[in-house]
């Protein structure tokens, strides 16, 4: 059972490829890593892979399944810049509500204090919204996490508290999530396996 | 007076005014008692004086309080008109910018040839087959002008709808009908208010000419457009304040409502709220 991407391409500029034939695959309770440089595609392949994007060329299967319809997906993207990622308007109990209602085990772990869900997200910074959104992203149905650069604008100290809590998480549960980062040290330290875009382009241009 | 207070404080000023023209408008019409409008010849065209300041007609009625009472009537319509209006242009706009390039299509064609009609000739069309009347006005109003404000907020609802929180929204499974109302519906509320308050003085306006052209409402509704017409015919005699004050008094009024209209849409705006 796995998350696979079957011979994907994408370009945004007709035949002008990010990438083409790539496969990948991520199985239950695997940490895999994606690295590449700015512009490598790194942030479109998690958009395909989590829905967000159609592939130009190529399929995405879950477990052998499509995309689901009408219900959360298996596939859950954590993006780069949490205070893009959440409704301005919304308090932030109703931003966790809209995916799924917490209980105060899984806040307690990601540090959530209880007075930051009633206010709204402007009055919170960037590391604590993006702990919203790791816990708005667990949802039941979620069976696969792939995050896109989570904690590039965080401190080391945050950065550690809220990997250490995500994989445990993820170890628990059995999702397999996906690592995407520029940073060959964080890759290493955290993932079973490390895969670079850099690479496959320049398979390309062969 | 400009250097000592900065625009907020003299833009409230001036809502602050026009919004008490209106009401006092309002409570001054429901205070006038009906008896003045009792025909009463003695007191026939009698020119502005303490008793009558707007003077009497040629049937001796109070011209203050026909104008005032016309007036308020004038008002019910515009909203009723401004609202119908409102509401066709929300749901059309975010049909055209959620349901697809299709309806899109088909909504952005109707607009450009709604916008592309002269509004007065079809409004005297549609009224006229609604079967006139207070009716008759309301829908005239509201199907010509809901297209300016469609155009709005499909812009509107397209920026928003690109947005990180929306698709993830859709992706945790949520349907098109919960986005619309829980994240489209509140991010375009302010754009709806400014364009209802905008659309009320054309309303009144519309209402007033149509009827002055005989295609609104009837006879013995007392209405601004009514009076204006029926003074038409004692200007040439020489009744000028039969036509000037209720003139005169319409302009304020809906020079006020557009007044508020444009005060909140600067001030609802965060680009220029603190200019």
């Amino acid at each position: 059972m796995s998350l696979k991407g079957n011979e994907l391409g994408f370009y945004f500029k007709q035949d002008e490829w990010l990438f083409r034939n790539l496969n990948i695959e991520l199985s239950y309770g695997e940490i895999l890593g994606i690295s590449g440089y700015s512009g490598s595609g790194k942030t479109s392949l998690s958009r395909i892979l989590a829905n967000y994007l159609a592939p130009i060329e190529g399929t995405v299967e879950i477990d052998e399944k499509c995309f689901a319809k009408n219900e959360a997906q298996p596939v859950q993207l954590i993006f780069q810049h949490p205070e893009k990622a959440v409704n301005p308007k919304w308090r932030m109990k109703d931003v966790l509500k809209e995916s799924y209602e917490p209980d105060d085990a899984v806040l307690d772990r990601f540090g959530i204090k209880k007075e930051w869900l009633s206010r709204y997200p402007i009055e919170l910074s960037g590391g604590e919204l993006q702990r919203f959104c790791i816990v708005r992203a667990l949802h039941p149905n979620t069976k696969y996490i792939i995050a896109d650069e989570i904690t590039t604008m965080l401190d080391a100290v945050t950065q550690t508290a809220i990997w250490s809590e995500l994989l445990n998480v993820c170890q628990e549960r059995k999702i397999g999530l996906a690592v995407i980062s520029h940073e060959p040290a964080l890759l290493s330290r955290l993932c079973d396996r490390i895969i670079s875009l850099n690479v496959s382009v320049k398979k390309l241009g062969a | 007076m400009t250097k000592k207070y900065n625009m907020r404080t003299r833009m409230m000023l001036s809502l602050t005014i026009s919004v008490s023209i209106i009401l006092l408008t309002i409570l001054i019409s429901y205070l006038l008692s009906p008896a003045n409008l009792i025909t009463d010849f003695t007191k026939k065209s009698l020119s502005p004086n303490l008793q009558h300041p707007f003077g009497t007609d040629w049937l001796g009625r109070d011209m203050f309080t026909r104008t005032l009472k016309g007036l308020r009537l004038s008002l019910f319509v515009g909203f009723l008109g401004a609202a119908v209006g409102a509401l066709i242009a929300t749901v059309l706009g975010i049909a055209a910018a959620t349901l697809g390039k299709k309806v899109d299509s088909i909504v952005s064609w109707l607009v450009d040839m709604f916008i592309g009609m002269p509004h007065l000739i079809f409004i005297i069309l549609i009224s006229f087959a609604v079967g006139g009347g207070i009716r008759g006005v309301v829908f005239g109003v509201a199907f010509t002008h809901w297209p300016s404000l469609t155009r709005i907020i499909r812009g509107e609802v397209y920026a928003i709808k690109s947005c990180e929180y929306i698709q993830i929204s859709r992706n945790l499974g949520k349907s098109n009908w919960y986005i619309a109302r829980k994240h489209i519906l509140p991010h375009i509320l302010p754009q709806i208010m400014v364009g209802f308050l905008l659309l009320f003085p054309h309303a009144i306006i519309h209402e007033a000419s149509i009827t002055f052209l005989g295609f609104g409402l009837s006879v013995q509704t007392p209405s601004i457009g009514l009076i204006l017409s029926e003074a038409v015919k004692h200007i040439s005699i020489g009744d000028w304040w039969l036509a000037i004050f209720p003139g005169l008094i319409l302009v304020c009024v809906v020079k006020s409502f557009d007044n508020i209209g444009e005060h909140f849409r600067v001030l609802i705006n965060p680009t220029s709220a603190n200019e």
